[in-house]
């Protein structure tokens, strides 16, 4: 060991230089953005709660008060599910057409669904009035009210792998 | 760390050789004209192939080829899979991105007179790969079972059932039957996950060995 110069005493080596520092940072920088991304990549692999939930059986929807008269909700149960309020009554029914799976959309001038494939229409009840489709109606779904609350039985092998997550997706006039 | 890199790269080299095997990719001088954005679109476009790959795996995962199940889980994996959106989202706007880098890297490679001898097979291995983009995008275009997939893949196919003697032959082999339905989407999604992949990963690694041994062509 040598002696110090004039200059290493008035500027003696720190403990951690500012090279180690700066690569300590850098690295650390580094091993977050590498735990963002495979932390990312384990979230997106992993299915979401809603898709693990049991498959078809009853739903809850929403409640009576909730609806208006003549008015039409679409839900979303892995499946797209309509609910019909008018004078008759409640119907609901799946609104992918049982010709080649394409979604029915309400016509608000014909009071129809129309299937834009293939252009089958349907009333409001889903039943059948034209189309290539004939004589198969729209999936029907059972209804159960019990007080305000209304459920759909929806059917477990009509229902793709994933199903069991709901949310309201429009609320309009029929 | 460094020290631990370190010894992590030697255990590796005493028993592989890296080093030797990659010098001859790695240590390659990038030439100073090689720089420039007009050398660049091949290599942009080779980036957006390996993340088309990469967000084409993940959505793998959730896709369900099938005519009940292959809207809804696309519309589950863009809705309830955590960063599904996004995932879908580069995977879907590469795809139109890389036919622009595409036809801009092989305008440049035209007027630059890129495809002459001794380069000309490049040239032809770079058609193939353009007409396999063509192909992953018409197989890709039905996967989502959507209106503008369905009627697309209807003209695409109808356009092939037109050619002379082979043409509804082809369409049949195209479509697996009469109608764009079930066997449809499974060829579709086959051709589009192994079938097109296995030659586009070919030709690729035949374009670049070509262009490593011939070099690319120096500027005017």
């Amino acid at each position: 060991m040598g002696e110090k110069t004039a200059i290493e005493i008035e500027n003696p080596t720190p403990p951690v230089s500012r090279r180690k520092l700066l690569r300590f940072i850098t690295a650390l920088l580094g091993l977050f953005g590498m735990g963002a991304i495979f932390s990312s990549i384990i979230a997106f692999l992993t299915p979401p709660r809603s898709a693990l939930k049991k498959v078809g059986g009853w739903q809850f929807v929403g409640t009576l008060s909730e609806f208006k008269e003549n008015s039409l909700v679409k839900t979303y149960f892995g499946l797209p599910v309509i609910l019909i309020k008018n004078g008759k009554g409640l119907f609901s029914f799946s609104t992918v057409c049982p010709h080649l799976g394409c979604i029915v959309i309400w016509d608000e001038k014909k009071k129809k669904f129309i299937c834009p494939c293939h252009d089958a229409a349907f009333d409001e009840e889903g039943k059948v009035l034209k189309g290539p489709v004939k004589p198969y109606n729209l999936l029907p779904m059972e209804i159960k009210v019990e007080g305000e609350r209304i459920s759909l039985k929806l059917p477990e092998d009509k229902l793709p792998a994933y199903p069991s997550w709901f949310r309201i997706t429009m609320i309009s006039g029929v | 760390m460094a020290k631990w890199a370190s010894s992590l790269s030697q255990w590796a080299e005493e028993r592989w050789n890296l080093k030797k095997g990659l010098s001859p990719i790695l240590d390659t001088e990038v030439t100073e004209y090689k720089t420039k954005m007009r050398f660049c679109w091949g290599g942009m476009t080779f980036a957006l192939i390996v993340l088309e790959l990469i967000t084409g795996i993940f959505l793998a995962y959730y896709y369900q080829p099938s005519v009940k199940g292959a809207f809804q889980s696309i519309a589950f994996i863009t809705d309830q899979v955590y960063l599904g959106w996004l995932v879908r989202g580069i995977h879907h706007y590469a795809s139109y991105l890389i036919i622009v880098t595409v036809v801009v890297h092989m305008m440049i490679v035209f007027f630059r007179g890129a495809y002459k001898p001794p380069r000309e097979m490049t040239w032809v291995s770079g058609i193939f790969l353009l007409v396999l983009c063509f192909a992953f995008s018409f197989t890709g275009y039905l996967l989502t079972w959507d209106q503008r997939g369905y009627w697309a893949t209807r003209i695409g196919t109808g356009m092939a059932s037109e050619l002379p003697i082979i043409g509804e032959y082809l369409m049949i082999f195209l479509q697996g039957g009469y109608g764009v339905k079930q066997p449809t989407i499974t060829r579709f999604f086959i051709s589009h996950v192994i079938v097109l992949p296995v030659f586009l990963i070919g030709l690729l690694v035949a374009h670049f060995l070509m262009i490593r041994r011939q070099g690319v062509k120096k500027p005017f």
